[in-house]
């Protein structure tokens, strides 16, 4: 084996110090989640306890969190479901241009990349000024779709560039009306990509913040209930609350992962399954 | 027919949750603050003709008046473009070693790079508060090292922000940059060396302007949201710390006054629209270059 350039050691170490960066807060709030009773938001650990991880659980330490975090769990679920579903109707659209398609895709970066405190005013402003009521399920939902619908819009778009129009084709030709095309033929094909746009959806979602604040009327979501505890809060209960959450997240993910693997596997047993739902 | 209607779906969730919002907060940055529920007047109740001869530049003319504005706009910008220029100095690095990286590392350090995500995003900022303050982490750390006698303050000041900043939105300049370097034919900077040019030549004349939509890409994604930030200049920055977003929070909220926080986000889109149609023109001719 030829020896490695320097510029790989020199590059190693540079990535080593960028994760003691990128993971030193995880790591922090994982850590200090274990603080004992008697310590702080700061090291040194005054021992080791499940205390804060108690005190989650009751009603006079933490105010509403769980609450809150049935109603980002339901909105998650909510806009995933919508983001899924128009992203794939989008991205079918979008594979012919049409008039306006041009001013549509500019539409879909902008509402991507404007500060998300500027979104949540307006939306917030329509329901008030409409005279609806603003909630969480409604003011609020519409609010994250805008941030969570060009993500998904954007990645039907390079999925259906890459896909082979000739197996539509030969569906068509062996007499498949549109929708058995779309439902045995296209959705098969790009379900992996799908459960890649539902899994950003439910997260973006589920940790959004600015989009929320001013559209969520007087129930919190879970991220809105974290901002009051930031201010009000002073003990490691809120590194609890992250662990607790994370390990939330990496669930969630792996039920994705172990979809996706389900999916894969049943593929790689049968064949393409394809079509198998017209016999 | 059908086909209409599908694209209808994404054109009406833009128009109703995307265009109108904009043109009623505009109408409001032109309306006067009241002491009434909505706070603002007039509304559309005074009969259409009533409402528009109630409305007036008073509230842009006063954010020329009142020096925190401008102040808190220019710090902004400030804030965001050396945020935006120290994020690619790291993150360059970065997504160069991921992509020079071995090929079965590749993606169990793009895993790497992604898995923060996963914590709640205030909870990692305000972790940093334990990190950065007085008796935090790194003073400590320093501190045990020997490297200072006592604590520095970091908290609460702009360089908590710019460290919150980079932390955030590490990723967003990384990923396009990798995006740029991994599909880059090594090749060429054989060619490169071959006719003569030193490693370092080679890196600067042929690597960066070839991962320059990516460089680009990632300075838009990183600088635009950074522009309008507020969760991170208020738990990290200190009272000296202005920023646009803060201000427009505050005026929402602790002011009520609903017309001036829709003048500042008017002019906030004003500013904005000049980087947004650049970073536009820089995707359309990288759609074009792909063909």
């Amino acid at each position: 084996m030829e020896p490695r350039p320097k510029s790989f050691y020199f590059l190693s170490a540079f990535f080593v110090l960028f994760l003691v960066f990128l993971y030193g807060p995880t790591l922090t709030i994982g850590i200090l989640s274990f603080q004992g009773p008697g310590g702080g938001l700061t090291f040194p650990m005054r021992g080791v306890s499940l205390h804060w991880f108690r005190d989650l659980f009751e009603q006079q330490a933490v105010g509403d969190i769980w609450g809150s975090f049935s109603r980002s769990l339901v909105l998650g679920l909510m806009v995933m479901v919508t983001t899924v579903v128009v992203s794939v109707m989008g991205g079918l659209a979008f594979r012919k241009r049409f008039a306006g398609s041009t001013v549509l895709f500019y539409l879909i970066i902008t509402s991507l990349v404007i500060p998300s405190i500027l979104i949540s005013l307006g939306v917030g402003l329509i329901w008030s000024q409409s005279g609806l009521p603003v909630h969480w399920s409604s003011s609020g939902f519409g609010a994250q779709l805008t941030w969570t619908l060009p993500f998904g819009l954007l990645i039907m778009f390079a999925v259906f560039n890459r896909f082979d129009r000739s197996y539509e084709e030969a569906a068509r030709d062996l007499g498949a009306s549109p929708w058995q095309v779309i439902r045995h033929v296209v959705l098969p094909i790009i379900a992996p990509s799908l459960i890649g746009v539902a899994l950003f959806g439910f997260t973006l979602s589920y940790d959004e913040f600015a989009r929320t604040l001013l559209t969520s009327g007087s129930y919190n979501t879970l991220p809105l209930e974290i901002f009051g505890m930031t201010t009000n809060v002073t003990t490691p209960v809120l590194f609890a609350l992250g662990t607790l959450t994370t390990v939330f997240s990496l669930l969630v993910i792996g039920i994705f992962l172990l979809v996706v693997w389900l999916l894969n596997h049943r593929r790689a047993r049968q064949g393409s399954d394809a079509g198998k739902g017209m016999v | 027919m059908r086909r209409a209607a599908l694209i209808a779906v994404p054109y009406v969730w833009l128009l109703a949750l995307f265009l109108i919002p904009f043109v009623i907060v505009f109408k409001i940055s032109l309306s006067d603050i009241a002491l009434a529920i909505p706070p603002y007047t007039p509304t559309m109740k005074d009969g259409f003709w009533t409402m528009v001869q109630g409305l007036d530049f008073e509230n842009f003319v006063f954010l020329t008046e009142d020096d925190l504005y401008w102040k808190a706009y220019v710090s902004s910008l400030q804030i965001a473009f050396f945020s935006t220029l120290l994020t690619l100095l790291v993150g360059y690095p970065m997504a160069y070693a991921m992509a020079r990286a071995p090929e079965e590392w590749r993606p169990t350090l793009m895993m790497l790079v992604i898995l923060p995500f996963w914590t709640s995003f205030l909870i990692r900022v305000y972790a940093w508060i334990g990190i950065l303050s007085s008796e935090g982490f790194l003073n400590q750390f320093l501190l045990w090292l020997g490297l200072i006698d006592s604590p520095l303050t970091v908290l609460n000041t702009n360089t908590a922000v710019y460290i919150g900043i980079v932390y955030t939105y590490l990723p967003f300049m990384i990923l396009p940059i990798y995006a740029a370097l991994d599909r880059l034919d090594g090749s060429l900077i054989e060619a490169a060396e071959d006719l003569g040019c030193s490693r370092l030549q080679a890196f600067w004349l042929v690597t960066i302007p070839l991962s320059k939509n990516g460089i680009i890409a990632g300075c838009f994604l990183v600088f635009i949201p950074a522009l309008g930030e507020f969760v991170i200049p208020s738990l990290l920055g200190g009272s000296g710390t202005l920023m646009i977003g803060k201000v427009l929070f505050e005026e929402f909220f602790s002011n009520r006054d609903w017309p001036v926080a829709s003048a500042v986000a008017v002019i906030l889109l004003l500013i904005l629209i000049i980087p947004i149609i650049l970073f536009q023109r820089n995707e359309q001719r990288n759609a074009e270059a792909e063909g």
